[in-house]
């Protein structure tokens, strides 16, 4: 019914007549609001909205939009509106897209901690949004169940947006223009915590992130149509080094040609630490889980420097240098993966600097340039 | 106040194509031929022929390391194997396909899905296959550990692809069977990791190329008779201590982390495994 309305502007354009009529009407039985009539022409009847996955990406499951909060079009619109607003800090000076540049494939840009809103610093590196539809959990340590929970976390947090919910409704309630976007994108017209995250999430799952030449190569592969250049040759050794068991061995977290998602949201203590921040712990409050964070995507590492969930390296040659010789197997809870060999020192790879070198050039081709350009992600 | 991702959809709609367009289409062609030749010869059915009652099973999974029930991330390291070496467990996962019930009359029911258990995931111990199981006496069950060469295909599975559960191609490409994990207390009496991955074999000619050897093994479980006259439960248990002995013992510090590539280990693995699983109908 819905659907048909919309699609039907003639029946809409009827309906709006109709209540203009009835607002100007001098009908004693119709109270007649005598201000906001900006707004009482706006109805809610949103647009669903089909989200267009990359062809090779169904290799993987079909992702799940919660039943609760279906894309729309008016959704989406509102929600990248409130990605890129500064309101939503205590002294409007900070929005979403301040620690999760577009430029960056949504991370900040080159930074190990974020600024907050007073130019206080953060505590653990902010992630690159992409591809979120897929995850499980929300965060290094996955805190968050839902990207709607997610949302939640940053406005009211003392290091990033300060800022108390109630007080981010005033702000947006006394704008127009959000009056109008909210009463559009969903049915009641509260503006409140939860229709904003929930707007928030829905722009969040349309940040797709597919063209790649690795895409392209493992993708063609398959039979997928694309859209890009392949692999170099010098790209296809890296890959080598990449998968081989007494190599890089780099599958069993970050995934292989079928898993375009190059993780697979487990949480795992890579080596980094002796003595770890306590990452995934400080949700189940297990000791099994001190040491542990989520396996980043390796997808857009171009964008997304620095690297690891407090930034310490810089490059990616750091960080291949780093698997290659600075795991500490002491660390608790480390990954039984981050072993190469049985035995003393199984842990040190041993690389040559063409290995290295290789490598690190197939890490970069998991970047997507058309991803940090995509003009549908900007306001 | 939000409800969580509901969990992701996987499929496993890639199976049963691949085997029904492989296997069962020359079957279906046959039933179907034999169908239409019956209705040709008779136009009436026959309302008398009786129906054979069908009941539903489900499928379970638990796990021991001998006379101990498995407790993943266990402090100290609780279990023995057979060479006395004291080891626990961070993580077990593994794929069980192509579950057949042989019936006394020498039909067969193979459930239509594949097992892939994930021990710190409860909700992969039970599964509710849609088979349509016949009534009557069933001589034994079977199941294949991990996929036939048939069903170990590159990249076929959604669900598999997702967890990171791709064998590599220069190992022969497929699927792990299996991936058993954690500590044990090593030569030198100090905690060292183990990885008990099992997939397709490599080894190499004398060309120095690789020959890749698919090492799925298919078991017909002993004591696995019983009868079928409502719905039932087949419940499997692991002792994960049989991969590491029956018939040759295994030292965690000669096969302890990196196996994957090492040939011995591999075939070591499908001779050790054929006992690992029992099954009870309940």
């Amino acid at each position: 019914m819905k659907t048909i309305q919309y699609k039907i502007p003639f029946i809409l354009s009827i309906i709006g007549i109709l209540f203009v009529v009835s607002c100007v009407d001098d009908d004693p039985i119709e109270p007649v609001t005598p201000t906001g009539c900006d707004t009482c022409l706006v109805e809610y009847n949103p647009t669903p909205y089909n989200l267009k996955l990359p062809p090779f990406f169904s290799v993987l499951p079909t992702p799940v939009i919660p039943k609760n909060n279906p894309l729309t079009v008016e959704g989406i619109e509102l929600g990248k509106k409130l990605f890129y607003e500064k309101k939503l800090s205590i002294n409007n000076s900070i929005s979403c897209s301040s620690c999760h540049n577009p430029d960056y494939a949504f991370n900040d840009q080159g930074v190990a901690f974020s600024l907050g809103a007073m130019g206080q610093s953060g505590i653990i590196n902010a992630m690159p949004l992409f591809n979120l539809i897929y995850a499980d959990s929300y965060n290094w340590n996955g805190n968050a169940a839902t990207l709607e929970e997610q949302i939640f976390g940053p406005v009211k947090h003392p290091l990033e947006m300060m800022e108390s919910w109630p007080n981010v409704a005033i702000k947006l309630q006394n704008d127009p223009s959000y009056v109008t976007l909210f009463k559009k994108a969903f049915p009641n017209e509260t503006i409140d915590s939860i229709t904003t995250s929930k707007a928030i999430a829905q722009f969040l799952r349309t940040l797709v992130s597919g063209n790649s030449p690795a895409d392209n190569e493992f993708g063609s592969q398959l039979g997928f149509p694309i859209n890009g250049r392949v692999l170099t040759v010098e790209e296809r050794r890296g890959f080598q080094v990449f998968s081989d068991q007494e190599k890089g061995d780099c599958e069993h977290c970050h995934g292989n040609s079928y898993n375009p998602l190059w993780t697979e949201y487990t949480f795992r203590n890579n080596g980094l630490d002796l003595n770890p921040d306590s990452g995934r712990a400080a949700v189940t409050k297990l000791a099994s889980d001190v040491g542990k964070f989520k396996v980043p995507s390796l997808r857009n590492l171009i964008y997304t420097a620095p690297y690891m969930h407090d930034g310490r390296f810089n490059t990616l040659e750091e960080v291949v240098d780093f698997y290659d010789q600075g795991v500490e197997p002491n660390s608790p809870n480390i990954s039984v993966d981050m072993f190469h060999r049985t035995g003393a020192n199984g842990h040190i790879i041993n690389l040559s600097p063409q290995d290295k070198k290789d490598l690190v050039a197939f890490l970069k081709a998991l970047s997507d340039p058309s991803f940090v350009t995509n003009p549908d992600y900007r306001p | 106040m939000f409800l969580p991702l509901q969990s992701i959809n996987f499929k496993t709609t890639n199976y049963k194509k691949m085997k029904s367009f492989k296997i069962k289409y020359p079957i279906v062609l046959l039933m179907a031929g034999a169908l239409f030749l019956t209705s040709c010869d008779k136009d009436d059915e026959d309302p008398l022929t009786p129906v054979p009652a069908t009941y539903k099973t489900t499928v379970t999974f638990n796990h021991v390391s001998g006379s101990n029930a498995l407790t993943l991330n266990a402090p100290n390291t609780p279990y023995t194997n057979a060479m006395g070496q004291q080891y626990n467990v961070s993580k077990l996962r593994y794929l069980i396909s192509d579950v057949t019930l042989h019936h006394s009359n020498g039909t067969t029911v193979e459930l239509d899905q594949y097992f892939f258990v994930d021990i710190s995931k409860p909700e992969t111990f039970t599964f509710s296959p849609s088979n349509p199981i016949p009534t009557g006496s069933y001589t034994s069950v079977s199941y294949t550990f991990g996929f036939d060469s048939e069903d170990n295909v590159s990249g076929a599975y959604a669900e598999l692809n997702a967890a990171n559960w791709n064998w590599p191609a220069m190992l022969g490409g497929g699927y792990h069977f299996m991936q058993l994990e954690g500590t044990f207390i090593d030569s030198s009496n100090s905690s060292s990791p183990f990885a008990t991955h099992m997939g397709t074999a490599r080894k190499f000619d004398a060309n120095n190329d690789p020959i890749y050897e698919d090492n799925h093994f298919t078991v017909t479980l002993p004591n696995s008779s019983f009868e079928v006259n409502s719905d039932f439960k087949l419940e499997f248990t692991m002792d994960i201590n049989e991969w590491y002995t029956n018939p040759t013992n295994w030292d965690f510090n000669q096969y302890g982390a990196g196996i994957m590539p090492v040939y011995d280990a591999q075939i070591l693995l499908n001779t050790n495994g054929k006992d690992v699983l029992t099954v009870v109908k309940k």
